[in-house]
């Protein structure tokens, strides 16, 4: 089913857009193009053969060796009762793309959460802050090299090994 | 400590009328009726809600990056964390995003347990989530029915699995403990009390004039603002919207029993209002008992567990596998990379996104249906912040 929506896709996008289609997974996916997210969204949304409009998750890859932070974008079309997984990589210093919060309300509180715990900014968003974390929390921490502040308002983030203090 | 409450203000100024007297008040975290520690921002002149922000994260423990540094058959026991009310699909999403990744078979008894008690959790979740509705919104009589029969489910996890609330079940290849005759016993047994209790309760509360009266036409979720906002399980059905990963994406062997999808049908107002999203659970009740006393007699002999190497390592691979929590579906992203460890665990809960939808069904509530539309929407905070 992913294979004719890859083939439906390069079809009306282009071979430049769509990238890669990668069958060996568990869940077969698609690469794409960071530039385009939000319009190839649009298009499997409100494509009448395609129908894919459930968004079900978004989450954030940390590729430190690669230089890359892959997002992965599960959708599920209640029409067709099938899942299709889009991947896009941005890079690790300026990450950035496109929100589809247009596209569907759901992806607008995943991406907060995107930003929030691994620092991808997306345009047009409409109230992209932290969510999970207090505002004035430095760092993203599940990007792969974190570390956290030993200090947070007066407070020591780390403890000592109670095992071995009292040795 | 001082979270983005400032900023949120500020954000909130400019849309403030000059000409009608407006203020902003702090609905939790301590609040009763939200379920944990959850902060709502109103802005409200006195009795209609303007605007209600939801502040969450003050459960955020970080589960995410705690997968990533241990191992994955130590992390079974933080899945009981993410819905406390309902440990047992946490443990069963990940364990079934494990076993999918290292192609592990389960053994057929094992799948049938994982069904059981399964679905007895969601019983008892469902029995809080009705009875802190009708307790939120005024009658407390209800919810100590409903906790008098959850008690009877604790006793029997009890004796199952040795835990009240955080179970730690699940293995990865099957289940921890056997079930012997007294305790399927003991199942059946509470089955025969529990099934006349449900029309008992109906008669109680749920045809109650009053309690319709709070519930029906409030906080209308329509059908396409439910997919948009991608909110799952009873909420979504509630809205008249027939998904249910058992059905759609049957995992388990939940394909092989015979059970009703109950959704919304406007019972007794407007498709998708807050009775509607009430009404599904106690539909989804019973149709759990029914779905508990077929895998008690279907009940297959044979192993609990499969043999999985104590030190599991999986090659880089990655699966996203997801199972109809009580709160709707709950999935798990798992990347392996080839170590003991995953490489990367998300965790997606039904409880997130219907938060997201506060902000606009609540626009225009008074205060009180307020607390009915966050009672009928049954989100538990640490499942929104993980």
């Amino acid at each position: 089913m992913t294979q004719n929506i890859f083939n439906v896709l390069t079809q009306r996008f282009g071979a430049d857009t769509i990238l890669y289609y990668e069958q060996t997974s568990f869940d077969p996916y698609i690469i794409i193009n960071p530039e385009d997210i939000q319009s190839i969204c649009m298009y499997l949304r409100y494509n009448p053969e395609l129908k894919l409009s459930f968004f079900l998750n978004l989450s954030g890859v940390d590729y430190p060796d690669r230089e890359q932070i892959t997002l992965v974008y599960h959708i599920y079309s209640m029409a067709l009762k099938t899942t299709c997984v889009l991947k896009t990589s941005v890079s690790r210093e300026f990450p950035e793309l496109e929100s589809i919060e247009s596209v569907w309300k759901a992806a607008g509180w995943f991406e907060r959460e995107i930003y929030d715990l691994l620092g991808v900014s997306f345009i047009n968003h409409s109230n992209l802050k932290r969510i999970l974390l207090p505002e004035d929390w430095k760092g993203h921490p599940l990007r792969k090299d974190y570390r956290e502040e030993p200090v947070y308002h007066d407070m020591e983030t780390t403890r000592n090994n109670l095992l071995e203090t009292n040795r | 400590m001082e979270r983005s409450g400032n900023a949120d203000l500020k954000h909130l100024k400019p849309q403030i009328a000059p000409f009608r007297e407006e203020m902003i008040l702090n609905m939790g975290p301590q609040h009763p009726s939200t379920h944990g520690v959850l902060n709502f921002l109103i802005v409200t002149d006195g009795e209609v809600i303007h605007q209600a922000l939801p502040n969450v994260g003050y459960l955020h423990r970080g589960f995410e990056k705690l997968a990533e540094q241990t191992p994955y058959t130590t992390f079974i026991p933080y899945t009981d964390r993410i819905d406390y009310l309902a440990a047992m699909f946490g443990n069963h999403a990940y364990v079934l995003a494990v076993e999918k990744l290292a192609e592990i078979e389960v053994p057929g008894r094992a799948e049938f347990l994982r069904v059981i008690v399964c679905e007895l959790n969601r019983i008892a979740s469902h029995l809080i989530s009705t009875g802190a509705l009708a307790l939120d919104i005024g009658a407390t009589t209800p919810f100590v029915h409903w906790i008098r029969e959850r008690e009877c489910i604790n006793d029997i996890m009890e004796a199952i699995c040795g835990a009240r609330l955080t179970y730690n079940y699940m293995r990865i290849g099957g289940v921890s403990r056997d079930i012997n005759e007294s305790i399927a016993d003991q199942i059946l047994k509470f089955l025969d009390h529990f099934e006349p209790m449900i029309d008992e309760y109906n008669r109680l509360i749920s045809f109650n004039e009053i309690f319709i009266k709070r519930l029906a036409n409030v906080a209308v979720i329509s059908q396409i603002d439910a997919v948009n906002f991608g909110l799952v399980g009873p909420n979504l059905r509630g809205s008249g919207i027939e998904m249910d990963i058992r059905k759609i994406m049957p995992y388990s062997v939940y394909d092989r029993f015979d059970f009703d999808v109950p959704f919304g049908e406007g019972f007794k107002g407007t498709l998708g209002d807050s009775y509607d999203r009430y009404f599904v659970r106690i539909l989804e009740i019973k149709e759990s008992c029914s779905i508990v006393r077929q895998a008690l007699s279907k009940l297959p002999k044979g192993n609990i567990k499969a043999k999985v190497k104590r030190k599991l390592k999986i090659k880089e691979n990655e699966c996203y596998s997801s199972v109809e929590s009580a709160r709707g579906e709950m999935g798990m992203y798992l990347v392996s990379d080839g170590t003991d460890k995953p490489y990367r665990l998300k965790i997606k809960t039904g409880s997130f996104t219907a938060m997201s939808i506060v902000e606009k069904v609540s626009q225009r509530l008074m205060v009180a249906d307020l607390i009915a539309f966050i009672g009928s929407l049954d989100v538990v905070a640490p499942e929104i912040d993980r």
